[in-house]
């Protein structure tokens, strides 16, 4: 497999793949803006103006691009996080010059159609969204609390992608345009396609589509910094409880501060929460689920990969009906504890290798995903090919680097804990 | 620096360039990949998509046992019987032995309940195919169904249950199968069961059951990826044949029977959204009309720019998304709408809704309607299907239904062959003019809302 990298006169990041697994192609394009780009008073904006994006352009009217696609079977849609903005549209074979149309009306002629009517109409959308996702679903308040608990105010990564919906209310369609001006600029794209595409031809089409746009001069962005400085783990344990929301049953939240994405620490890190609380085979749901009924299945372990400073190392614990807060988060501690005094044993590290290099390949296996990987490393780290050194980085890391960087970052005493217990049980 | 309203076009070239929208060029023939099926001395069948060079694995063990079948007082039992073998209750080890050995070869390796029975499914990597494969045939060979660990899966179950209510828009996906089917059978019941039907599960119960459905010829493994399938076969089937063959036949599933519609609203109180779920019984997968009746489900609620979610996302910002589905069920089925609207503007979404279904059955699709559908539902499946995973639920699915393994050959050319008119005499032959309506919400918020608009509504707290 052979991935051609380009980049066109305005600065667009251009990576091509020939997979011919589907009659079908994938178009993906990361834009370096995300949640940590935003400044104080306009949380939310970056997500607002992804949905801003589908509202039409000067050749494309509102809510085309996502009907002209869905009509010949695409599957699209776009993402928003702390550190990208991603568009993506899977497409079969004889759409992706449509496909590209759409994308390079957008990015050269949205604010010909930015208005107040479509600020609104999608305002209202995403305020629903987040009703949806965060404020009325049982433990959605728990991001906010974790990613608080985690960083200063100040930082990139001190709110969420979703923003509050005084900031969504107060966004004006000025707003909206400033943003577009500073962030959605050819250098500041990423392009993939993986298909099955001849991949001169397909940058060819790209060249057609995007090479007349120009680069404007970005304007002032954020005003606030982007990026930061690697933080060290949380000088002592934060624990708080949340008695007030209708939950089912209690559930422990634990985050911990981890090093940034794209490190060998990093992978150590995800590597030791994996082996303590990812899946049915981890150290806490055998003790805590199998053996002492303390928790029950469901729970699970993740490193939110982030780019600047720091990732947040992640675990999620529901209790059974009526469960023991007290109990299961003090078992917690004694796993975690036992982990970091004994290490894992050369079993555990070879299943949790061999889980997240299969999630990765999974990931990897389809269209979409592997033009999403090559648009992230392309946009995060300079260099599409990069993907393809992931699994053996993973493979590559030694037991005893588990050890110390779980010793390091995951320490009890430098966790935060949100822990949820029923309404009705609190009184 | 641009001004606020241009954009990052400056060559007239690139301009024209972009005035003029790209033709799309037809699509090549495509079909779903043709299967191997395979079948074994003993009984046990399957079916097999070899896809070289993917480098995974994936299977689904499909246990052909209907939730109908459950002894009554007792549904929920096959929700209970998954549990226990997600949790890989071999008599050969232990259950953080099993889980461990999945683990070492990367295996996922989960059991659900479908509404033909209990599904296993296992994902790995091609490399640890072998084991992973010889640990699922060790588990059907001899499960142990032991007091303490069913008492937990019922336990884990009961939570569940809890879990999926406090959810607003389960709960009113719940409350719908409920109010639309007959109180009290088993379509109007949870297809993990009730909390006081599983409450009743003890494991006799379930190792009853077991002996009851596992035989082989009840037995139906579907698989896709990067081995060939005399592997598979070898590998699972073979392994358990030295299990259980006194399996009972395959039971025949009633007819569903629909209830009268009502009006329903469970209150929650302070929700900021109001979950609406409306629907009403319509035909299984098997009926003839299935695909037309699929087609008018997805031009009323399917794509971004169908008609529910035109008004009320895209116009009137009252939902983050709207979806209508034919959701489907051994014999029969339900058509539902669902969508979860901002407190406030409950009553008008809700007018909003239903002026749209009464619409489209008084005057239908248009025939551009019916093309975009078309094309839209027969574009998709390439791209959806590229997958071992993908390939493996499709197929598991069909084994759920027990549709035959060319069924969606056969639905692809039903739609491709479908007409407006025809679509449109379906949608009104085979969804009720009359809908059940189940909304969670506040009522003290909702319900006069409502009422003022002049609906009447049973609330439930």
């Amino acid at each position: 497999m052979t991935t051609t990298l380009t980049r066109l006169d305005n600065g667009l990041t251009v990576t091509v793949e020939r997979r011919a697994t589907a009659p079908a192609a994938a178009l993906n394009i990361w834009y370096d803006v995300g949640s940590r780009h935003e400044r104080t008073g306009q949380t939310g904006l970056a997500h607002l103006f992804e949905h801003l994006m589908f509202q039409g352009s000067a050749n494309v009217r509102s809510g085309e691009h996502f009907g002209l696609l869905q009509d010949v079977g695409a599957d699209l849609n776009a993402t928003t996080d702390f550190d990208r903005t991603n568009y993506f549209e899977v497409v079969p074979t004889g759409a992706l010059d449509l496909a590209l149309w759409l994308e390079a009306d957008r990015l050269a002629t949205l604010p010909e159609a930015l208005n107040q009517e479509n600020l609104d109409n999608q305002r209202d959308v995403v305020k629903n969204e987040k009703r949806q996702s965060y404020d009325d679903v049982p433990y959605g308040s728990v991001w906010k609390l974790l990613y608080g608990a985690m960083f200063p105010q100040g930082h990139p990564y001190d709110h969420l992608p979703i923003g509050s919906m005084a900031d969504l209310d107060a966004a004006t369609v000025e707003d909206c345009a400033a943003f577009f001006h500073a962030y959605y600029r050819p250098a500041n794209g990423f392009l993939s396609i993986v298909g099955d595409v001849d991949p001169d031809e397909a940058v060819q089409r790209v060249q057609h589509y995007f090479g007349g746009l120009v680069d404007g001069a970005g304007g002032d962005g954020s005003g606030r910094a982007s990026e930061a400085d690697q933080l060290p783990p949380l000088a002592a344990p934060v624990r708080t409880l949340v008695d007030d929301e209708p939950v089912p049953t209690e559930h422990v939240y634990r985050a911990w501060r981890a090093p940034a994405d794209r490190t060998p620490e990093a992978d150590a890190v995800e590597l030791a929460l994996m082996i303590l609380a990812d899946g049915p085979g981890a150290r806490v749901h055998d003790r805590l689920v199998r053996r002492e009924e303390l928790a029950r299945p469901g729970g699970w372990s993740e490193l939110s990969r982030l780019y600047t400073g720091n990732s947040v190392a992640l675990m999620s614990i529901p209790l059974p009906t009526g469960g023991d807060l007290g109990r299961a988060e003090a078992a917690l501690d004694e796993e975690v504890a036992r982990f970091l005094a004994d290490g894992p044993t050369e079993r555990e590290v070879r299943g949790a290798k061999e889980r997240l290099v299969h999630r990765y390949l999974r990931h990897s296996s389809d269209l979409g995903g592997r033009a999403d990987e090559l648009s992230r490393f392309a946009c995060l780290y300079g260099d599409a090919t990069l993907a393809d050194g992931v699994v053996d980085g993973i493979r590559a890391v030694e037991t005893d680097e588990i050890v110390r960087q779980a010793g390091r970052w995951l320490d009890p005493a430098s966790s935060a804990t949100i822990a949820y217990q029923p309404k009705e049980e609190s009184q | 620096m641009s001004g606020p309203v241009s954009g990052h076009v400056s060559e007239s070239v690139s301009g024209s360039r972009l005035r003029e929208r790209p033709e799309v060029a037809a699509a090549g023939e495509w079909a779903f990949p043709s299967a191997e099926a395979w079948q074994v001395g003993n009984g046990i069948s399957g079916h097999h998509v070899e896809m070289p060079g993917c480098g995974l694995i994936d299977v689904a063990v499909h246990v052909d046992a209907p939730l109908s079948g459950e002894p009554g007082g007792r549904e929920g039992l096959t929700d209970v019987l998954a549990r226990c073998l997600g949790e890989g209750v071999s008599a050969e080890r232990d259950a953080a032995e099993f889980a461990a050995a999945m683990d070492e070869v990367g295996a996922t390796f989960d059991a659900e309940v479908t509404a033909g029975g209990p599904q296993l499914k296992v994902g790995v990597p091609a490399t640890g195919a072998p084991a992973a494969l010889a640990l699922v045939a060790e588990l059907l060979r001899a499960p142990r169904f032991e007091a303490a660990d069913v008492e937990r899966m019922v336990a884990n179950n009961l939570d569940a249950h809890a879990e999926m209510t406090a959810n607003s828009a389960a709960c009113a996906r719940a409350e719908l199968y409920a109010t639309a089917f007959a109180p009290g059978s088993r379509l109007s019941l949870p297809r993990a069961g009730t909390p006081a039907s599983v409450s009743e599960i003890g494991h006799r119960d379930v190792a009853g059951y077991w002996g009851a459905v596992a035989g082989p010829r009840r037995i139906r493994i579907v698989s896709a990826g990067d081995l060939p399938a005399e592997a598979i076969r070898e590998q699972v089937a073979v392994g358990f044949d030295a299990g259980s063959s006194v399996a009972t036949d395959p039971e025949t599933v009633p007819e569903p029977i629909g209830a009268p519609p009502r009006v329903r609203l469970v209150h929650r109180p302070g929700a900021v959204q109001t979950a609406v779920a409306v629907g009403g019984p319509t035909v299984s997968r098997q009926h003839p009309d299935h695909a037309a009746v699929a087609v008018a489900a997805y031009v009323l609620g399917v794509p971004i720019n169908s008609r529910l979610s035109l008004r009320l996302r895209e116009e009137k910002g009252y939902t983050y998304g709207v979806r209508a589905a034919l959701r489907p069920e051994l014999r029969g089925g339900l058509f539902t709408v669902a969508t979860q609207v901002e407190r406030d503007v409950t009553a008008p979404a809700l007018t909003d809704l239903v002026e749209i279904l009464e619409t489209f059955r008084g005057s239908g699709m248009s025939a551009e309607e019916h093309g975009t559908a078309v094309e839209g539902l027969l574009g998709k499946d390439p791209i959806a299907f590229q997958t071992p995973d993908r390939l493996v639920s499709q197929l598991a699915e069909q084994e759920a239904y027990r549709l035959p393994a060319g069924w969606l050959t056969e639905h692809r050319r039903q739609i491709a062959e479908s007409t407006y008119d025809g679509c449109n005499e379906a949608f009104n032959a085979h969804v009720p003019a009359n809908l059940s309506l189940v909304l969670v919400g506040d009522a003290e918020v909702v319900e006069p809302a409502l009422t003022a608009e002049g609906w009447t509504v049973e609330v439930v707290s």
